[in-house]
Order: C-alpha cells, then sequence, then structure tokens
C-alpha cells in the first residue's frame, strides 16, 4: 500500500498509517519502534531539505510485509540526493560535532538493508526492516 | 501523539524535566522552546526525565544535542533517567551516551540535583 504525504501531515498521522496496515503480529516487535523512527526521520528531511516552499510537494511512503520483513519504500521527485552515501557524523566528538546530520544516521542503523535508486527525476529509498532477529545481510556469517 | 512537559524543578544552576510522549519532528520544537525560556544564563544542569517518552527521534535528539553542547561549552552537564529500551537505543546509535550522565532512577537524580544546588549556594 502507498500513501501520498505533503509536509504538513503529521508525523504521528502518517505513523497511525503505518501501524495500521500491518498484522498484529508486528505491533509488539521493537523493530516496529525503528520503523516509526526511520519513518519520521524521512519526513523531516523531506520538510528541511526537499520541499521547500512547493505547497504542492508530495512523497510517498510504500509498505509491505513478507516472513517478518517490513518493506518501506520511500519515493520523492527531486534532485538526486543518495543517503546511502552520506558521511556519518556520529564519530566525531560531541564539541566539534554539528548538530544536524544525527537522522541519516538513525536510518541506516535501524535499517537491515538499504537501497537507493535515481530514475527519471525521481528517487527511491527502499529500506528492510528483519523482525525476527536475523543477523543483517552484511554481517559475516559463522 | 503529543508531548507533554513537565517543570519539576528550576532553581539557580539546574532546570529538571519530565518528558512524556512522543520527541518527533512534530513536537522537538516545543522542548526547544521551552528550553529556551528556562535555561538561564547560570544554569549549568539540565535534567531529564525519560520514563515517559514512547518514541524520540532526529529532531529530538538535536533539541538535547544542543543543550548538551551549551553546557559543555558552560562545564556543566546534561543528566537523563529512566530511558526506555527503545529511547536508550537511539542514543547509542549516535554515541552521545558517554557525554550524559545518566541516573538509575528519579531519586538519584533529585539528590544530585540537590547537591548540585547546595553547591551553588555556598
Amino acid at each position: 500500500m502507498t500513501l501520498a504525504i505533503s509536509p504538513d501531515d503529521s508525523v504521528s498521522s502518517i505513523l497511525t498509517y503505518f501501524r495500521t496496515i500491518l498484522p498484529e503480529e508486528y505491533s509488539d516487535s521493537e523493530r516496529m519502534y525503528d520503523c516509526c523512527t526511520i519513518i519520521d526521520e524521512f519526513h523531516a528531511n523531506m520538510r528541511e531539505h526537499v520541499a521547500g516552499q512547493d505547497d504542492d510537494f508530495k512523497w510517498w511512503l510504500g509498505v509491505s510485509h513478507q516472513g517478518g520483513v517490513i518493506r518501506l519504500s520511500f519515493q520523492y521527485a527531486g534532485p538526486c540526493f543518495d543517503p546511502t552515501q552520506a558521511q556519518s557524523i556520529v564519530d566525531q566528538s560531541i564539541e566539534f560535532r554539528r548538530i544536524g546530520g544525527l537522522g541519516l544516521a538513525l536510518i541506516s542503523q535501524l535499517s537491515d538493508k538499504l537501497d537507493y535508486t535515481y530514475n527519471s527525476g525521481f528517487n527511491t529509498l527502499l529500506v528492510e526492516v528483519n523482525t525476527t532477529g536475523f543477523p543483517k545481510e552484511d554481517e559475516a556469517c559463522l | 501523539m503529543s508531548l507533554n512537559i513537565v517543570e519539576r524543578s528550576n532553581v539557580d544552576e539546574a532546570v529538571s524535566l519530565e518528558l512524556q510522549g512522543s520527541l518527533d519532528s512534530d513536537t522537538a520544537p516545543q522542548l526547544d522552546k521551552k528550553l529556551s525560556e528556562i535555561i538561564g544564563p547560570s544554569t549549568k544542569v539540565v535534567a531529564f526525565n525519560m520514563a515517559g517518552v514512547t518514541f524520540i527521534s532526529s529532531a529530538g535528539l538535536r533539541v538535547i544535542f544542543k543543550t548538551l553542547k551549551l553546557m559543555k561549552s558552560r562545564g556543566g552537564q546534561v543528566s537523563v533517567t529512566q530511558m526506555t529500551k527503545g529511547v536508550k537505543k537511539v542514543f547509542e546509535i549516535v554515541k552521545v551516551m558517554p557525554d550524559l550522565t545518566v541516573f538509575a532512577n528519579q531519586k538519584e537524580m533529585d539528590e544530585y540535583l540537590e547537591a548540585v544546588q547546595r553547591r551553588a549556594e555556598s
């Protein structure tokens, strides 16, 4: 299912939509919390960095699930921006760290898989969050 | 989801707040505004009881991070207590935990704040 979201939409309304379309078996998962954080981060980035003064700006949130894996797709029209390439600032000491830039670190750390594509003027970020407790895709096998 | 901010105490050097609800990109400006109103030139400790925080995103972190930078620049600190597991995980990811003073419960934090105040008064 996909929802068109405008910058004026509240985070709580988006998260309510997200929670209602997932089956109950996901509702107690700690990873639901991670999904909510990721969605808020993306929405905040759209508001602050992409939407600008465009009253008609929209981005699209797609939600699906299979076998305990929640898949979120974020799509918007705009200049190419690959969040998977953003440099992490969290290793810098507090004194020298800038106040912003924490959102991308959270999206990256809270997701199990991130795929970014840019096609025909559309940025698409696919995020997978595994609620079953299996290791991350890039973690070494035993 | 809304954010409720309860001012537990506000004395010369220490400010103590209890947060309840969601600290997200909608509600973080509310906390930012509250802090800018109550942090005075002599404030050196800002304490947060996070027991009621159900959700935090980077917008909320940013406000606490901004407060932390301000307090550190004054030789002060930001204290927290009773973080839920999900909230703590977010703080750990952005590697802010080592710079915070963490108390196990509100009683310990209150005792510490009283000691700060006594020291300021003496």
